[in-house]
């Protein structure tokens, strides 16, 4: 992809010009017609514009969950199935919405939590905190809603840096944005229960913005042993010197339930720098050169090279059936030769996709592309799906339209 | 907080100054490189870039509209990286309105010599003569990258009539070019 002169010329726009338009614009004045295709097209979030997506229709499950699907895998990385012009946000009507995206913000203990959008599940919580009062808007209505929620420790984590926050055996991860961040490396580490949250396995040698190949690590314990001698590690002010440009550094995948990030990064830099995006802010930590030039050793020496892990699966095709429990999905639409396309169950337990599925009146022979975060088991039901999009059939593949 | 409170935090090298500019720009700074880049993942990294790139340069340089500055300096990052993940085969994101856009002035049919910024101050120029309500649809469209449906939902209109506005306007903008002797 070359960018256009033009596309860089508009760079250089007078300021002016750039505030205007970066204003508010003014509301619509008709009532959202709600329960409508056309209502909920109006409604999806100006967030999102994925424009191209190389799906990869679980390859990697093939082989050790057994799906047994060699199509399947043949697909590697092929860039046979196109998906164009997508807008995967919506913004769901109040009584869509989970409680986590109800309530971006709650007060507790004299603490401010923000909502990470993520949920945790009960298995990781610990004890019960009390409860607190939350307040959000609906935003087609303009009604301020409030109702008491119940909070939680999670297992691990201090809860002055993070709590579970929800009712009825759904909760969500809150992070407190309102205490000064940890000052040393020991205390976020503690604090935040990166040990036990945080499994360093997938990483990356970079240099730059460059990725130069993927590895995959068995164990983490001697890295965390390095980083519990480095505990006194100050935060640095400066975040600058701890960011990639010009640099050669190892980057690991930060997924973590109880923290509420989905592949995220923890940099470990050659120059002795630690930083991560994990947080709701950015850290970085001085660790010294020796420490880092440890670890990045380590990790080299007890890992095996990996392909490259796109951010999200997907599983593209038509629905032949909507039931109470699973939507299936029909993937022989993209094949040449049909027989060779599977029919993937997706839970309609997800919310994410139960609203989208009831919303907007998904039916069978809808083409649709499922991106799921999961595995795919031996009866090829699709796990942690976490988005839906119907689109249509093109040459190759499957097209989301804008 | 105010910019300007915000800029002398900056000045004074204040970590608080990048708490501030979150608070106040994070949403619409993931907000671009998310439409750029097309994944949160990238779109966060590339929105701490663009807090560790305004700590480097403020001070020395002082921004009359920091709005406008940390939104240049959040699509200029996305861009950048967008350009080297679609270079890596590693590319989430891909911009549709590059061939609408490049319909009006394709880099072949533009003098190498002519500059981003010359090029770019003329835009203005020509954006200035525009009506209000197309001048925003243009760059709400081509410097934020907005989807159709994104600007008809912000200013209250229909998707084809966002279509048509920005038709007309990419027509006047290459006539306008044209007779500002730029060879199109």
């Amino acid at each position: 992809m070359k960018i256009p002169k033009i596309v860089s010329a508009l760079e250089h726009l007078d300021d002016e010009l750039i505030a205007e338009a970066a204003e508010e614009g003014k509301k619509k004045e008709r009532r959202l017609p709600l329960f409508k295709w056309g209502g909920i097209a109006a409604c999806l979030v100006p967030a999102v514009a994925v424009l191209a997506v190389l799906a990869v229709l679980a390859p990697w499950h093939a082989e050790e969950s057994g799906s047994g699907d060699p199509a399947v895998s043949e697909n590697v990385g092929k860039p046979g199935y196109v998906f164009a012009g997508s807008e995967i946000a919506v913004e769901w009507p109040w009584e869509y919405k989970l409680m986590w995206e109800k309530y971006y913000s709650a007060e507790f203990d004299g603490a401010e939590y923000a909502s990470r959008n993520a949920a945790v599940r009960e298995a990781l919580l610990g004890e019960a905190l009390g409860s607190c009062v939350v307040r959000g808007e609906d935003v087609y209505t303009g009604e301020i809603h409030s109702e008491e929620a119940e909070v939680f420790e999670i297992r691990g984590i201090s809860p002055k840096r993070m709590v579970a926050l929800g009712k009825d055996g759904a909760y969500g991860v809150y992070i407190n944005t309102s205490d000064p961040f940890p000052a040393t490396l020991g205390e976020a580490v503690k604090e935040f229960g990166l040990e036990e949250h945080l499994k360093l396995s997938r990483f990356s040698e970079c240099e730059g913005y460059g990725e130069k190949r993927y590895r995959i690590m068995e164990a983490d314990g001697s890295i965390w042993e390095v980083l519990a001698r480095c505990g006194e590690a100050e935060r640095v002010k400066d975040p600058s010197p701890s960011l990639p440009a010009e640099r050669r550094y190892l980057s690991f995948t930060a997924t973590s339930e109880a923290l509420g990030v989905y592949k995220r990064v923890l940099y470990v830099t050659e120059d002795g720098y630690l930083s991560t995006n994990i947080f709701n802010v950015g850290a970085a930590y001085f660790i010294g050169e020796e420490a880092a030039g440890e670890i990045i050793r380590y990790a080299k020496e007890n890992s095996t090279e990996a392909e490259f892990e796109p951010y999200e699966q997907i599983v593209a095709g038509k629905v032949t059936e909507v039931g109470e429990e699973f939507l299936l999905v029909d993937t022989s639409v993209l094949y040449g030769d049909p027989a060779q396309g599977k029919v993937y169950r997706v839970p309609l337990s997800e919310l994410c996709i139960r609203r989208y599925v009831e919303y907007m009146g998904v039916k069978a022979g809808d083409v649709v592309a499922v991106a799921f975060r999961g595995e795919v088991t031996r009866e090829n039901v699709v796990l942690g799906a976490v988005s839906i999009e119907r689109g249509k059939l093109v040459e190759n593949g499957v097209a989301i339209p804008e | 907080m105010e910019e300007q409170k915000i800029i002398e935090l900056y000045f004074a090298r204040k970590e608080q100054a990048i708490r501030e500019t979150e608070a106040g720009y994070g949403k619409l700074c993931y907000g671009i490189a998310y439409r750029i880049l097309g994944n949160r993942e990238d779109a966060e990294e590339c929105v701490n870039d663009t807090y560790a790139a305004l700590w480097r340069a403020i001070p020395p340089e002082k921004p009359q509209n920091f709005k406008a500055y940390i939104c240049k300096v959040t699509r200029n990052l996305a861009l950048k990286k967008a350009e080297y993940l679609h270079r890596e085969k590693r590319s989430a994101g891909l911009l549709v309105s590059f061939e609408e856009l490049e319909g009006v002035l394709c880099d072949g049919g533009i003098s190498p010599e002519t500059g981003d910024e010359e090029l770019g101050r003329a835009i203005g120029r020509f954006l200035k003569t525009e009506k209000e309500e197309a001048r925003k649809v243009f760059v709400r469209r081509y410097f934020f990258f907005d989807s159709i449906g994104e600007i008809g939902k912000r200013y209250g209109f229909s998707d084809s009539k966002v279509k048509n506005m920005l038709l007309r306007t990419r027509k006047r903008l290459q006539a306008f070019l044209r007779k500002e002797g730029f060879d199109l």
